[in-house]
């Protein structure tokens, strides 16, 4: 009963926040009715290869979805399902992924975890949904309130402004291509790990637990430490689906590749992120190398470097123009005419992403950036100046859309 | 130590608290009190300005690009008739608004002896087809009560400090735009802003909402749906391929139509505008000699369906 009450409230949630089309309702029961069938025909098949197979299908068969653009590659910009009875479902199909290859045997009641639309609407991937609900309900307020108060300041102050960047993305020149990926790195990642606080701190008012998907990314000394707290959910279904199976037959570094490889395949079918997925195997490879044989500083800049050249491939999957990109060709500084011009709102959100980014990173060992949880900005100062930083500016004028959205 | 943990209490258990209220109370302010006054006071001036005309033989229908690029004055004085411009800014930025602005603008009477109606809409050149379907905004940009503000806190303070610059939309004779009180600034290029040209089967619902839609309101018009233009020189991808698959897909449309026995559809698409020296600061929007250049343009069209 609780879990239907927590799908109903997701649904109207989602109804409400994220979409205004009545179509929204026949994708939510449709995301419902597919893991009430998925479920039902695995406690139907024996256990053992027959199931294994089944896992790896639905977590490719988002590939193959995209392929067919029946949804589309998940470059930052607005994806979606083309097709609405396929709303959610990169999300839901990794999710019944892991829960098979886990072993565990899916109740109907999952279903219901699984396909809850506000996770559907955005991730993070269902891993689990655990009831919280024996703690009292003010100390619920208390701890994860902050988090929402900090995910929709994320969201809408820092992530939504910089939308008006994104013409960007068009300027083919080296510096210009240089500063867009900075700054659509920035977006993506104010735009995700904002959302992603929000549903955090909800589904703990109401009392579950559900994956933290982002900690802290910028606190690393390394593209190790970055992954450690990038996209959660995805990289805990990419290590049990793809890197523990291979790892257990060959080296790491062919284990790294097939998990890239498998991660590209989940954002699209599409060259850039072939390409993506191979820049990051390697440079995770060469860090690997760099940090056994204690070589400093030098896997920190090529964390930066990757991550930058990362984002830059992973945006634009309009594969002349990012072959374009790719030529570094120098045209002058123009980028910055167009940020100069850029409105007041916009400049002031990249002055406070850019600043969070910097406090991430340079104060990463200290007592209050340690463990990752972003406690820095939950504490009552910080909350106080958020929120009065948000009532200030915040306004309905730009693009809103969540990067992981809806497909 | 103590101090600190006294100081926290205060900030968690009474001024968030009150921070959250007074959002929720400053959401209630913001949305009674929002006006979008030059939008307004355009739209009632053009009502005015209709209401004060017994008889019209031509309406110029569509958004601000037909506002500030065409004009019932001129059109009136070139075919010897008279017209009247009831483009509204954004096209109503919803087609039900728009719709609903026409019917309450001219009685049924009225617009049962229109013979010509010039449609240009740029809903055909950019994407805001769904957004136009699913917003909540009203006719003069006023949305619904969300937990988002339509302006921020500081735009208000702003406003109270005196930095905000209104600028009226000033209504001429006949509802044209009023170039001599409004200076349109220099020329700012847009070289990344894209036409983005709407796809076959959104083109095919969008033809049919129209002219189901416009044929209700002007039983007994001409309809001229007018692709409308910009000053394109400077755009990168100014996607000139798509324009054309839009067009030949348009005159699909209405070769079918006409072909069921219907023939009061007519299409053009218009030229763009061959100079910066006819837009009023950007490349979309004509200044006055742009409008009458592109007047003079569709004119000829006119007179040829005439």
């Amino acid at each position: 009963m609780k879990l239907i009450m927590l799908w109903l409230a997701g649904s109207i949630i989602h109804l409400v926040s994220f979409s205004n089309s009545n179509l929204s309702v026949i994708g939510i029961i449709s995301s419902l009715i597919f893991c009430f069938i998925s479920i039902y025909i695995f406690r139907t098949i024996p256990s053992g290869i027959s199931r294994t197979l089944i896992a790896y299908s639905l977590f490719l068969s988002t590939s193959i979805l995209s392929f067919f653009n029946i949804i589309t590659p998940l470059t930052g910009s607005v994806s979606e399902s083309t097709n609405i009875l396929f709303f959610g479902f990169s999300f839901y199909s990794a999710s019944l992924a892991y829960l098979v290859i886990k072993n565990v045997r899916p109740s109907f009641s999952d279903s219901l975890k699984v396909a809850n639309p506000l996770l559907l609407s955005t991730g993070p991937i269902a891993l689990f949904i655990k009831n919280y609900s024996y703690r009292r309900p003010h100390l619920r307020v208390n701890y994860f309130l902050p988090f929402i108060i900090v995910g929709f300041f994320l969201f809408y102050i820092v992530a939504t402004p910089l939308t008006a960047t994104f013409e960007l993305i068009k300027m083919t020149d080296a510096i210009s291509s240089i500063v867009f990926a900075v700054i659509f790195e920035l977006f993506v990642y104010a735009n995700f790990c904002g959302l992603s606080l929000m549903l955090y701190g909800l589904f703990g008012i109401f009392g579950y637990k559900i994956p933290l998907n982002f900690k802290q990314p910028f606190s690393s000394n390394n593209i190790i430490d970055f992954w450690r707290g990038w996209h959660l959910s995805l990289s805990a279904v990419l290590k049990l689906l793809f890197y523990a199976p291979v790892r257990k037959i060959f080296p790491s570094s062919v284990a790294l590749i097939v998990l890239f490889f498998a991660s590209a395949m989940w954002h699209g079918i599409t060259l850039n992120f072939f390409i993506w997925g191979c820049l990051h195997a390697l440079v995770f490879i060469i860090t690997i190398f760099l940090l056994k044989n204690n070589i400093p500083i030098v896997p920190m800049i090529i964390l930066i470097l990757g991550i930058i050249l990362g984002r830059l491939i992973f945006a634009d999957s309009d594969v002349d123009r990012l072959v374009q990109k790719l030529l570094f060709t120098y045209e002058g500084f123009g980028a910055f005419d167009t940020i100069l011009s850029l409105p007041i709102t916009t400049k002031l959100s990249l002055m406070m992403g850019f600043g969070l980014i910097a406090i991430e990173f340079f104060f990463r060992n200290t007592n209050m950036l340690r463990k990752r949880n972003y406690k820095y900005l939950r504490t009552p100062t910080s909350l106080t100046a958020i929120l009065l930083i948000t009532i200030f500016l915040i306004d309905s004028g730009n693009l809103t859309y969540a990067v992981y959205g809806q497909r | 130590m103590l101090y600190t943990a006294n100081v926290n209490r205060f900030l968690w258990y009474f001024f968030v608290p009150f921070l959250i209220i007074f959002y929720l109370g400053f959401l209630v302010w913001s949305f009674e009190n929002y006006s979008n006054k030059p939008v307004f006071e355009a739209i009632k001036n053009k009502q005015q300005t209709v209401n004060s005309l017994e008889h019209f033989d031509g309406i110029i229908l569509g958004g601000s690009n037909a506002w500030f690029g065409l004009s019932a004055k001129s059109l009136g004085t070139l075919s010897n008739s008279t017209w009247i411009n009831l483009t509204a800014p954004a096209e109503g930025y919803s087609d039900e608004n728009y719709f609903n602005f026409i019917t309450s603008s001219i009685s049924y009477k009225k617009r049962q002896n229109v013979s010509f109606i010039i449609y240009s809409s740029n809903s055909l050149v950019t994407k805001n087809l769904k957004k136009r379907n699913n917003t909540s905004t009203d006719l003069v940009g006023k949305n619904k009560i969300t937990y988002q503000p339509q302006r921020s806190l500081a735009s208000y303070l702003k406003d109270s400090l005196g930095y905000t610059k209104f600028r009226e939309y000033p209504v001429a004779e006949f509802g044209d735009f009023g170039f001599d009180n409004y200076p349109c600034g220099e020329f700012i290029p847009t070289p990344f802003k894209p036409r983005e040209y709407l796809n076959d089967s959104d083109l095919h619902e969008w033809m049919a909402h129209k002219i189901i839609n416009l044929s209700k309101l002007f039983p007994n018009a001409k309809l001229i749906i007018t692709v409308p233009n910009g000053f394109n020189k400077n755009l990168r991808q100014p996607d000139d391929g798509g324009r054309r698959k839009l067009v030949e897909e348009l005159k699909n449309i209405l070769t079918k139509h006409s072909q069921d026995g219907k023939e009061s559809i007519y299409l053009t698409s218009q030229n763009p505008y061959p100079s910066s020296d006819l837009m009023c600061s950007d490349n979309w929007h004509a200044n006055e000699a742009g409008r009458q250049w592109r007047t003079n343009e569709l004119y000829q069209e006119i007179k040829r369906i005439k």
